[in-house]
């Protein structure tokens, strides 16, 4: 029996897939469990780590504590995201173009910054509080669990309002009008039946969040006053100037990484026992509200933006105040912008120059291993699959901390590095990357890459001549989400970076950490204004909507 | 011209076996056609042609040369798609000037081929059109002159009209067909649609379950159909069990079905269960006046067993006008019905349901079969 050889071609980029995985995954993650699992003393395996992780109070306070946040951001951001989408897509709202916009802006900016803008009004000495007081109003310090629950909210809620309003729109009319015509109206028929309709896809969004929620490290860092959760416990476990704790650090990661799995089990199920198929005939219609019910609807819908789009309007305005050291005084002026002025150079170029390079890498690889995993349905692609969704479910507190365990010796010394950053920025958007690439495939006819190799081009050339081009406006758009996350990420390259390799997040999470909240609005308007642009210009060139934000 | 030869190809995909022990030999410059329902390998053979297959067994060779061993895109075969596969990213120019880019063709000479082919297929001056501006018929028209702009050594054409409607059908199997008597290129052509297949092949391999059932030109195809599946599957056909019942004067076998007799050729066998067949068109259908025709009453009156041989009475159930004939389906008692088609028909020939007939089964019309494997008896 004869075999015709595989196309080299692709044969390089399976392996190019494993190499990836193991060497900016496996490699990383081994080391992670290996730490956990053996004695700081004796240096051989055993469960000490995990019997003094379970032992004190200190740390299962803190497990808690982020099933807490986590369920409560999760629950908060359904609120504003359910209530948004419905009443933008079935009544007419006056302004929703510019609501939708605004509403997604929050996704663009770090949550760290909507958690000092809230400090900055409502913490110890916050303006609005201060404000209160005077009025002999003792309004509750924002610190702990409620703030970083508000912030969760107003910083997710975006996700549940994309996916749910996709879903509203694929409703067919004729469904919503049998429920009125038999007899079932106004919350009845939302809560029986559209809200169920679309139920796959607010638990979608509800996942996303939750995820967030779960591996977000500095929310509660900078709100949440001695309120700890997981991220910030591995964060403080492996940073701690008191005698570092790598064995620890490596266990909660293990919790946070089981705890993630746990909850992506639990949607799957969820949503895989509620899986309806309707056909798409007559798109829903959209109704005009009267009187009371026309205000009610607006009331809600631009209550919840402003609410969402305040930190960031609060942080543009006070990086115009006067300062004084880190003391706002009244009147404005441009000290903050002054102060940062001379650094913020090196790490805007640092910030672009990474994020850049990880987005080239991002595309590049993403496309190709999507097209391994949609299109190759050989025995290595498909256990590829699930490998490459490992960075989904591992945060990136866990990823900083099993960069540094892996890469601080040879063969592969990378420690202080921006091409560590930059891997870090990669490996933990690469399933992201992968599954819109596979995505996009799936749309495309395989007949048209056949008669490609049919009219006698290679399998690469086909692949660059046909595939490609035929990808390309999902995969740009896949591409500016993935610049975004990069240029906004946190919780990796906090662990990762040296002082040459500063980028703008982290300049300005310091800066807030030290109470200079002047010079970090100044540098969060900088970084605003960046994302912006580049988004911008990408959506320009490329004509890409808001929509890629959740793809 | 290059000739095709398929040896032995058997191909297996999880739980089916897709093609078993195919062996056919196409002629250089053949109109080849695989016809068969969805499901039979027709499809599946095409593309082992093309390399997109590979065959657990067996060969495949272009003018005596094997290319199992040649990657798809090398073995310089053009391939029409069912659902046209143009590049949507590219014009019509750019489309069909593809596989000549693919081939390092000089500039001028592309120029000139893409404009020659465009012609050939009525497409001059929709080069800058874009594939969402032309309609499915142009859209396949495109991916015919992409397929033979390369001349190709083989033409490989996928189901490429099933995607368009019936009157376009009909008109673009005739520009198919005179397309290829001008360029003589060899051309493997799959169909599930039998009129198509009669009308535009040389020669037609039918095909079910992954088995040739027969391979022969469209008369033979018709008119000898080797087993019940290929009688059943091209054209229109009525089938009914009977068992052998010795010889008749004539010399011709005579199978008997309840009361009736039929007269069946010469057959290689003197007893034992057939199934007969014959064509709704070749039988003929008479109206029963008051007592009978002469004959029948005759036969009748002489043994009681029903009408003479190859003649039987019913009543009329369905009766169906579709413009060049009418379709009566006749109730013949003992769970028989027999479809029976009358062309040309004049205004008199709409029978009213309930009408008593007769019909008459020419001996020339009726194909005996096994009744066990199916093969001709």
């Amino acid at each position: 029996m004869r075999r015709r050889e595989r196309p080299g071609f692709w044969t390089l980029v399976t392996i190019l897939g494993y190499a990836v995985v193991g060497f900016f995954l496996l490699y990383p993650l081994s080391g992670i469990f290996k730490f956990a699992f053996i004695d700081k003393d004796s240096g051989l395996f055993a469960l000490s780590n995990f019997r003094e992780f379970f032992g004190r109070t200190y740390y299962t306070v803190s497990f808690l504590n982020t099933l807490v946040v986590s369920v409560g951001g999760t629950l908060g951001a359904m609120l504003l995201g359910v209530p948004l989408a419905f009443l933008t897509s079935r009544y007419r709202i006056f302004g929703k173009p510019l609501l939708s916009t605004l509403a997604v802006l929050g996704l663009l900016s770090p949550p760290f910054i909507g958690a000092y803008s809230w400090i900055m009004l409502l913490g110890r000495s916050g303006s609005v509080r201060s404000l209160l007081l005077g009025l002999g109003i003792n309004f509750p310090s924002i610190y702990g669990p409620l703030g970083i629950i508000l912030v969760y909210s107003l910083q997710y809620y975006p996700f549940v309002f994309l996916l749910a309003s996709g879903g509203l729109g694929l409703v067919d009319r004729s469904l919503e009008e049998a429920a009125e015509n038999l007899g079932a109206i106004g919350f009845r028929k939302f809560f029986r039946v559209t809200l169920p309709l679309v139920l796959p896809s607010v638990t979608a969004g509800a996942l996303i969040v939750f995820m967030m929620c779960l591996s977000n490290f500095d929310t509660p860092m900078i709100i949440g006053g001695n309120y700890r959760v997981l991220p910030t416990l591995a964060y403080n476990l492996f940073t701690s100037e008191v005698g570092e704790r790598p064995g620890l650090a490596s266990t909660v990661s293990i919790f946070l990484i089981l705890f993630a799995s746990g909850v992506i089990f639990l949607q799957r199920w969820v949503a895989g026992r509620r899986k309806y198929s309707s056909s798409l005939i007559n798109r829903p219609q959209v109704q005009v509200l009267q009187g009371a019910r026309a205000a009610g609807a607006h009331l809600v819908c631009y209550l919840i933006v402003a609410l969402s789009t305040l930190p960031m309007a609060i942080v543009v305005l006070y990086s115009f105040r006067k300062t004084s050291g880190p003391v706002f005084k009244p009147g404005f002026g441009l000290e903050s912008y002054a102060r940062v002025f001379y650094e913020v150079q090196k790490t805007i170029t640092n910030s672009l120059l990474y994020s850049l390079s990880a987005v080239v890498l991002i595309v590049v690889v993403g496309t190709v291993l999507g097209y391994i995993l949609a299109r190759r349905r050989t025995v290595p692609a498909q256990v590829l699959d699930p490998l490459l969704m490992i960075p989904y479910i591992v945060p990136g507190t866990v990823v900083g901390i099993g960069f540094i365990m892996a890469f601080n010796r040879k063969p592969l010394f990378l420690l202080g590095t921006g091409l560590l950053i930059v891997l870090a920025y990669f490996i933990r958007r690469l399933p992201y990357s992968v599954r819109s690439g596979a995505s996009i495939l799936k749309q495309i006819d395989p007949a048209l890459e056949e008669a490609g190799i049919n009219l006698g081009a290679s399998p690469a050339r086909t692949f660059r001549r046909v595939t490609l081009p035929l990808m390309l406006p999902g995969v740009i758009s896949g591409a500016i989400m993935s610049w975004v996350t990069a240029v906004n990420e946190i919780s990796a390259s906090i662990l990762l970076y040296v002082g040459k390799t500063m980028t703008m997040p982290i300049r300005i999470f310091l800066s807030v950490m030290d109470g200079y909240f002047g010079p970090a609005s100044a540098l969060s308007t900088i970084l605003l204004l960046v994302t912006g642009i580049g988004l911008f210009l990408a959506n320009k060139f490329s004509g890409t909507g808001r929509e890629s934000l959740v793809s | 011209m290059t000739s095709i030869r398929l040896e032995g190809i058997s191909k297996e995909f999880p739980g089916v076996h897709a093609l078993e022990n195919v062996s056919i030999d196409i002629a250089p410059g053949e109109f080849f056609t695989l016809l068969g329902p969805s499901g039979c390998g027709k499809t599946t053979l095409l593309r082992t042609i093309a390399g997109f297959y590979q065959q657990d067994r067996g060969h495949v060779y272009l003018d005596g040369d094997c290319i199992d061993a040649v990657s798809p895109h090398l073995r310089d075969t053009g391939m029409v798609f069912q659902n046209y596969a143009v590049f949507p990213h590219m014009n019509v120019f750019e489309n069909v000037a593809f596989g000549l880019r693919n081939r390092r063709v000089p500039r001028e000479e592309i120029g000139r081929r893409v404009a020659k082919a465009l012609a050939m297929a009525r497409l001059s001056g929709y080069e800058k059109r874009t594939p969402d501006q032309l309609s499915g018929g142009q859209q396949q028209r495109v991916g015919l002159a992409r397929a033979m702009v390369i001349e190709p050594r083989v033409l490989l054409m996928d189901e490429p009209l099933s995607n368009l409607d019936a009157k376009l059908r009909i008109e673009m199997r005739e520009e198919i067909r005179d397309l290829q008597r001008e360029l003589g290129t060899t051309t493997v052509y799959v169909t599930h649609d039998q009129e198509e297949a009669l009308v535009i092949s040389d020669r037609i391999a039918v095909m079910k379950s992954g088995v040739v059932q027969q391979v022969g030109r469209p008369w033979e195809i018709y008119k000898d159909p080797k087993n019940t599946f290929v009688a059943s599957f091209v054209g229109a056909m009525n089938f009914v069990d009977g068992e052998i019942d010795g010889t008749g004067r004539d010399g011709l076998a005579l199978v008997k079905v309840g009361p009736h007799r039929f007269s069946a050729g010469k057959l290689g066998r003197t007893s034992g269960k057939v199934k007969i067949s014959f064509r709704p068109e070749e039988l003929v259908l008479e109206v029963r006046t008051e007592g009978g025709s002469a004959a029948a009453s005759a036969a009748r009156s002489a043994g009681g067993e029903g009408l003479a041989v190859g003649r039987v009475a019913g009543t009329l159930i369905k009766s169906t006008f579709t413009g060049p004939l009418v379709s009566y389906a006749v109730d013949c008692g003992a769970g028989l019905t027999l479809v029976v088609e009358r062309h040309k028909p004049a205004a008199s020939d709409l029978l009213p349901v309930g009408a008593a007939v007769e019909m008459i089964v020419p001996a020339a019309a009726v194909l005996a079969f096994d009744a066990q494997t199916g093969a001709r008896a």
